[in-house]
């Protein structure tokens, strides 16, 4: 037993210690707070830490530690991986909404070289990767799930995609990029002009600019990506702000003959165009299509937006949908 | 706030030091700690501290008119209407969508009219804190508790280490200890430190691990993995799920100690059981007590002979089935635990029936050296049959291991899988996989097999570690504690996934 002081020394002391060691997560770690007064303080606490400990010697233990874990992974040259292609002189479109590509068909894929499926998002991406994983088939393809909780393109202080990108071009060369960004990129970022306000019109320019980007860092030979749309969601101010979204990524993936949309809007939208809770499932009868956070999708509609992505798939690489 | 986030660590740091400095003062430190405890249920939406206080406010109520009624009947009345009351609120929240849409997918297509869904939002912890206010209810109504006022019991019902998941703290095991704090000056340090490490070591090293690599791939598409893959799916649920909810509250209960309270013990090694009834004494033991004493005994136990008995067992198991979550997997799993339960009492008694039937009378010996000169008998066995009585003993308690933890395994399957399509997707792949290549990973063999075998290390070693790093300096435990945050962090995932258990 300790006495009460020796507990709360003993609990102050602990957690100096960890900060002192790992005092690079610190940093890290309030990098990626929402931009405000409390970031501020919080970064500027974390520095002073990090520069004692830097000066110290005392976070070298667990830099090392990190790179033999391979968590330190090689920052790689996003911009040299960079491939805009001249656009396309008119997007060229099939039945409204559909997607279409204008580049050929890769290589053939068999069952001894099935094709490698990427899904990346944020973690929307969660239930479109299990979806697509139950459409594609198992014996000519594979899929490889990486969605990333909280994560977008507004904040690569919170998490570079881009930069995860370029690692997984470099290091894994998956044959189709499957991707979803949105539901956590409505705030305000940060770029060389400062904190932009979210919706604002340098905040979406900036935000087209690294969507383009991220598109163009996916012209990669041999590859091909869908981009899945966001789709209507429950609550109208956010609804609002997911189609100023994605009218961007609809946008720019009509000027890139490599990227092929998919548009989530009308796939689960009512009747009326509206937001829909259930809708008519694969099996027959209706079924709920999204969580009770009216923004996830449930098991039939990650169904049903797998299905439309293996579709998008299917069609770039000349494979049966069915 | 999460356990495990840097944001609940500064809360936590700023609680602990206020809260030794004023505990000395009565009415102040309930204030404080109750502020607290709302500020952390208000962190997720500020909108659930109303229902929070709205329960405390109605079971004060409740416990108050109880205690005053002057006849019993009246009291049982009251008593029955507080349960009423809050499954209520419980079910509105927790199941009122899940019942429109069953009604909608049953009934909708016969042209009766859909229940409107309401989309309620599901306040985190409702589930435990309703159990928790029943508690102090129905305890007043048996007469077991006096009520207390309602700053204490606002304090009991909303203390935040174990508001949102647990562990079942009843107010019997939390009040006296209310009156004591200030009084308290010593912490259980060591085991606090213990407690909270594991905990955090459990859930965001080995849960999120075993989750992310082999259990959410196999659960989301089967059909992609080969049997064993699956099988090791299953296995690593019971896993994760473990090293989820025990973690979370190993620290709750760590926390609870540095703040100086004693919160019941929830984990006992629970896949070294040797039948399901034991499975369910090990496993979430203040659930298992709670459903034990308040519905089991309530709606008659085993008072009423065998069949009675398993009808009351039956139905307690499928109650809290439904008590984790509002769909038809978890109503699943709770039938077949029931079920398994309901069929080993049977034959348990079907075995001691036999054996009394064949039972061979022993002729007692007699002392002689008994210095009463009292006839003692005793019915002496050699060494050697007492020999092969132990290792009969040892492969029954190792057979009923097997069995127990595979059926538990089969209930895990439904318990994580969305829908009872999917979970027989995931069983039929056990048949159907195999000859697949599989994608198993030493490390993740180890994992699994490691957080398994922990669970059979010896009492004794655990506990002599911990006697014997009770006497080191605090200055080292703290050093040490800080390394176990930074190892913890090095091995976890980037992000922090939240517990299965919030859910409920």
């Amino acid at each position: 037993m300790a006495s009460a002081e020796q507990a709360v020394a003993a609990t102050i002391v602990a957690f100096l210690v960890a900060a002192l060691l790992g005092s690079d997560a610190l940093v890290g770690l309030a990098r990626r707070q929402p931009f405000g007064w409390q970031r501020s303080a919080l970064l500027s606490t974390a520095e002073s830490v990090d520069r004692v400990a830097d000066f110290s010697g005392l976070d070298r233990p667990v830099r090392v530690a990190r790179r033999a874990l391979g968590k330190d992974h090689a920052v790689y040259d996003v911009d040299a991986l960079v491939n805009p292609a001249a656009p396309a002189a008119a997007p060229s479109e099939g039945a409204a909404g559909a997607p279409t590509t204008t580049e050929p068909a890769r290589r053939v894929p068999t069952s001894d070289d099935p094709l490698r499926i990427y899904v990346g998002g944020d973690s929307m991406a969660r239930e479109l990767g299990n979806g697509l994983a139950q459409a594609a088939p198992a014996d000519l393809s594979t899929v490889d799930d990486d969605y990333r909780v909280s994560t977008g393109l507004s904040r690569p202080d919170f998490f570079d995609w881009p930069e995860r990108l370029a690692q997984v071009i470099t290091e894994q060369h998956p044959d189709v990029f499957v991707l979803l960004f949105g539901t956590n990129d409505s705030q305000d970022l940060q770029d060389d002009s400062g904190v932009l306000e979210a919706g604002s019109a340098p905040w979406l320019a900036v935000y087209r600019a690294r969507v383009a980007k991220v598109m163009d860092l996916l012209h990669q030979p041999g590859t091909t990506t869908v981009w899945v749309g966001l789709p209507i969601m429950r609550s109208h101010d956010f609804d609002v702000s997911m189609a100023a979204l994605d009218a961007v990524y609809r946008e720019e993936a009509a000027r890139r003959p490599w990227i092929s949309y998919v548009d989530s809007r009308s796939l689960f939208a009512s009747a009326s165009g509206g937001y829909a809770d259930v809708l008519p499932a694969a099996g027959g009868g209706e079924e709920p299509m999204r969580q009770e956070d009216g923004i996830h999708w449930s098991v039939a509609g990650a169904s049903r937006i797998g299905r439309a992505a293996w579709e998008a798939v299917a069609r770039q690489w000349d494979l049966p949908a069915g | 706030m999460l356990f495990p986030t840097f944001t609940f660590a500064c809360f936590f740091l700023v609680v602990l030091v206020v809260h030794w400095s004023i505990h000395r003062r009565p009415l102040a430190w309930r204030i404080f700690i109750l502020a607290a405890s709302y500020l952390f249920y208000g962190w997720w939406d500020w909108r659930f501290s109303f229902l929070l206080a709205g329960s405390t406010i109605g079971n004060q109520l409740f416990a108050w008119a109880i205690y005053d009624s002057r006849s019993e009947r009246a009291r049982r009345g009251l008593a029955i209407a507080a349960v009423a009351a809050n499954l209520a609120v419980l079910g509105f929240f927790k199941y009122y969508d899940f019942f429109a849409e069953s009604v909608r997918a049953s009934f909708g297509r016969v042209g009766f009219p859909d229940p409107p869904l309401l989309h309620v939002l599901l306040p985190i912890g409702v589930s435990f804190f309703t159990f928790q206010a029943l508690s102090y209810v129905l305890d007043v109504g048996r007469g077991q508790l006096r009520p207390v006022g309602l700053l204490d019991f606002a304090v009991y019902l909303s203390f935040f280490p174990h508001l949102v998941a647990g562990p079942i703290v009843r107010a019997s095991e939390f009040l006296p200890q209310l009156g004591g704090v200030t009084r308290r000056r010593r912490v259980d340090l060591t085991r606090a430190l213990c407690l909270i490490g594991g905990g955090l070591f459990k859930k965001v090293v080995i849960s999120s691990y075993v989750s992310a690599n082999i259990v959410d791939p196999v659960f989301a598409a089967p059909g992609r993995h080969s049997a064993l893959d699956v099988a090791f799916g299953i296995v690593g649920y019971a896993v994760q799920i473990y090293a989820d909810f025990s973690g979370y509250t190993d620290i709750a209960i760590g926390l609870a100690l540095l703040l100086g309270f004693q919160f019941p013990q929830n984990f006992d090694r629970p896949y070294t059981a040797t039948s399901i009834q034991d499975f369910w004494r090990r496993w979430h033991m203040t659930l298992s007590r709670w459903l034990r004493d308040y519905v089991y005994i309530s709606l008659g136990g085993n008072r009423d002979g065998p069949t009675r008995r398993d009808v009351n067992l039956f139905l307690t198991m499928l109650l809290g089935g439904l008590w984790h979550g509002a769909a038809w997997t978890f109503v699943a799993w709770g039938a077949l635990q029931g079920a398994g339960l309901v069929v080993e009492r049977r034959v348990r008694d079907r075995r001691q029936l036999v054996g009394a039937a064949h039972a061979v009378p022993v002729a007692p010996t007699v002392d002689r050296a008994s210095t009463t000169g009292a006839l003692r008998t005793s019915v002496e066995r050699s060494g050697a049959q007492d020999a092969a009585v132990a290792v009969a003993d040892r492969r029954r308690a190792w057979i009923g291991r097997l069995y127990t933890f595979n059926f538990i395994c089969l209930g895990w399957v439904f318990f994580r899988s969305p829908s009872i399509g999917a979970a027989f997707d995931v069983l039929g792949r056990l048949v159907t996989g195999w000859g697949q290549p599989s994608t198993i990973t030493l490390v993740m063999v180890l994992t699994i097999a490691g957080t398994l075998a922990v669970q059979f290390i010896p009492r004794e070693i655990p506990a002599r570690a911990m006697a014997l790093a009770s006497n080191l300096p605090v200055g080292l435990l703290a050093v040490g504690f800080g390394l176990l945050l930074v190892v913890i962090d090095l091995l976890g995932p980037e992000g922090v996934a939240p517990f299965i258990y919030f859910r409920f």
